[in-house]
């Protein structure tokens, strides 16, 4: 009894074993191996011994013909004669004739009896006769005749039964050699498939098992394998870098909004030891309400931003006139500028129609505005522009007057809670250019930045936002 | 034991009952002999070289190597037939 699982893992193995691609594949190139062997050996067989069966019966079917046609002009003496002038210019030998009439009695030919096998007239049949005592095969066709009487011609077929035979051996020999080959074929088919994939498999074990480091190895023959492997290792990266990503997030609220937290908390706990009237505690629990706004403003954002890089709202996307939208950005953003004592300067075609998130296009304009705005000198002057420079494509910038950004922190600009040196003292969360970014890729595009006026003491910043209209 | 014999009967008897095939005539000396007369009825028309041949089929005959014999005898009379 204590075998029994053991017994049970065996099948198991055999099951899995069977299910195996490796070992599928393999089946399928012995069975198309074997297959091509079989039409192979059909063809030679239809070629040789079919042709010579072929050409047997339109000899015994021409002769057929000839006697029944002496038959029919000469009667029975004229069939006789040509029955016996056929026999004695036979120098193979093969001929068989037999005429009788209808008592039964051999008129004509050269079988001493009738042969059962062709009782029924017009049939054709295989049956044997014997020549100097031993039995040789014969291919025997009964002629229709009227009067009672029964013709029969033949063919002696020893040449092709030799034929056959001969054959028919090769074949089965040469059969078994292609089984043979067949499965060794197979079986270094699916070992070659086990050894391919089996690196694939380690590394997914790896990484199964936690080392996340673990990549495919390629091989230097670029195959459909090292395709696969290279696919593999990019999604693991990818997968990767998303993990650092979230981890960067994590470690970036953890960070970032525990300071307002705190600040909150310790806002309430001393209004609430220290506040000397109600006043001062209703001042001190309404600025500590703004400070949760802005907590709670954070979270939205972040939550938009993941929105927008899982793709989730691609299935919203709808048509609409992208003109319409940066009016409407402009409207609000030139008010506050011109407060600031600013200049928004907008151009755009009349109509640009392109598919996308209306809404996420709009956050993402006014993220751009706003930055623009907050580091825009008094005085400077904000660029919005947009335009359609191929078809399918749309192209948004904002341009300002401030003190730019520096290369490396261009390349960061994309990333979560970012903030470069010179704006670490203005309001903000660093989450603005992320969002923009999340909604450039949502639209099949990217942000580029750059600076305004290249080479200026101010150079500025250029934000540029390409899309794709049929995102 | 017994059924094994009883087999062997059985089979013995299906053997017996099996009606034998066929005979074939044209390896026969009568069939010869028929070849023979055929080709002398050609009578003087014949060729040489096709008498003698048919001679020495007959010959072969009567010496027992019917097959032979009739085989030479044939090939005489179809290229008498073909020289015709």
């Amino acid at each position: 009894m204590a075998a029994q699982p053991e017994e049970a893992g065996g099948w198991r193995d055999i099951g899995a074993y069977l299910k195996s691609a490796g070992f599928r594949f393999a089946a399928l190139f012995a069975v198309l191996f074997l297959a091509a062997i079989l039409g192979f050996a059909l063809m030679l067989w239809w070629g040789t011994a079919g042709t010579l069966s072929r050409q047997i019966d339109d000899a015994i079917r021409a002769d057929a013909i000839g006697l029944q046609e002496a038959w029919r002009s000469g009667g029975v003496a004229a069939a006789m004669e040509a029955i016996g002038e056929r026999l004695a210019v036979d120098i193979d030998d093969h001929a068989i004739y037999l005429l009788m009439d209808e008592a039964g009695n051999r008129l004509a030919g050269n079988l001493d009896r009738w042969p059962s096998a062709a009782e029924i007239p017009g049939s054709w049949s295989a049956d044997m006769v014997r020549r100097d005592g031993v039995a040789v095969p014969a291919r025997l066709h009964r002629v229709p005749l009227d009067r009672g009487h029964r013709l029969l011609v033949g063919r002696d077929a020893t040449d092709r039964e030799n034929l056959r035979t001969l054959l028919s051996e090769a074949l089965l020999w040469s059969f078994a050699v292609a089984v043979a080959f067949a499965l060794a074929g197979a079986a270094a088919l699916r070992r070659a498939l086990a050894d391919r994939l089996r690196a694939a498999s380690a590394t997914a074990g790896a990484i199964a098992a936690g080392d996340l480091s673990r990549r495919v190895p390629l091989s230097a023959q670029r195959d459909e394998f090292d395709q696969l492997g290279a696919s593999m290792n990019a999604m693991l990266d990818r997968i990767d870098q998303l993990m650092m990503g979230i981890k960067g997030v994590s470690d970036s609220i953890a960070h970032d909004l525990r300071t307002p937290i705190a600040r909150a908390r310790m806002r309430l706990e001393n209004a609430l030891l220290r506040a000397p009237d109600e006043e001062s505690l209703r001042a001190a629990m309404e600025t500590t309400v703004a400070d949760l706004d802005g907590i709670s403003r954070v979270f939205q954002a972040l939550l938009r931003i993941a929105e927008a890089e899982a793709g989730a709202r691609r299935a919203a996307f709808a048509r609409f006139d992208l003109a319409a939208v940066l009016t409407d950005a402009a409207e609000v953003y030139g008010a506050l500028a011109e407060e600031r004592g600013q200049q928004l300067q907008t151009s755009w075609p009349e109509k640009l129609e392109m598919v996308g998130d209306r809404d996420m296009l709009l956050q993402a304009i006014a993220n751009l505005l706003d930055n623009a705005v907050k580091f825009t000198p008094e005085g400077g002057t904000i660029r919005l522009t947009a335009s359609a420079p191929a078809r399918g494509k749309r192209d948004i910038s904002v341009s300002d007057e401030g003190p730019g950004l520096a290369p490396m922190d261009r390349a960061r600009a994309g990333e979560r809670f970012f903030r470069a040196d010179p704006s670490r003292a203005l309001p903000g969360s660093g989450l603005g250019l992320s969002l923009v970014k999340a909604v450039a890729v949502l639209h099949g595009g990217e942000l580029q930045l750059g600076d305004a006026k290249p080479g200026a003491e101010r150079p500025g910043l250029e934000a540029r936002l390409t899309l794709s209209s049929r995102a | 034991m017994p059924w094994v014999c009883a087999l062997l009967l059985l089979v013995s008897f299906a053997a017996r009952a099996q009606p034998a095939a066929p005979r074939l005539l044209s390896d026969s000396p009568e069939y010869c002999a028929e070849l023979a007369g055929r080709f002398a009825a050609l009578g003087a028309e014949a060729p040489v070289h096709l008498r003698v041949l048919a001679d020495e089929g007959r010959q072969l005959c009567v010496e027992g190597q019917t097959r032979s014999g009739i085989a030479k005898l044939r090939r005489a009379l179809k290229e008498a037939q073909r020289g015709d």
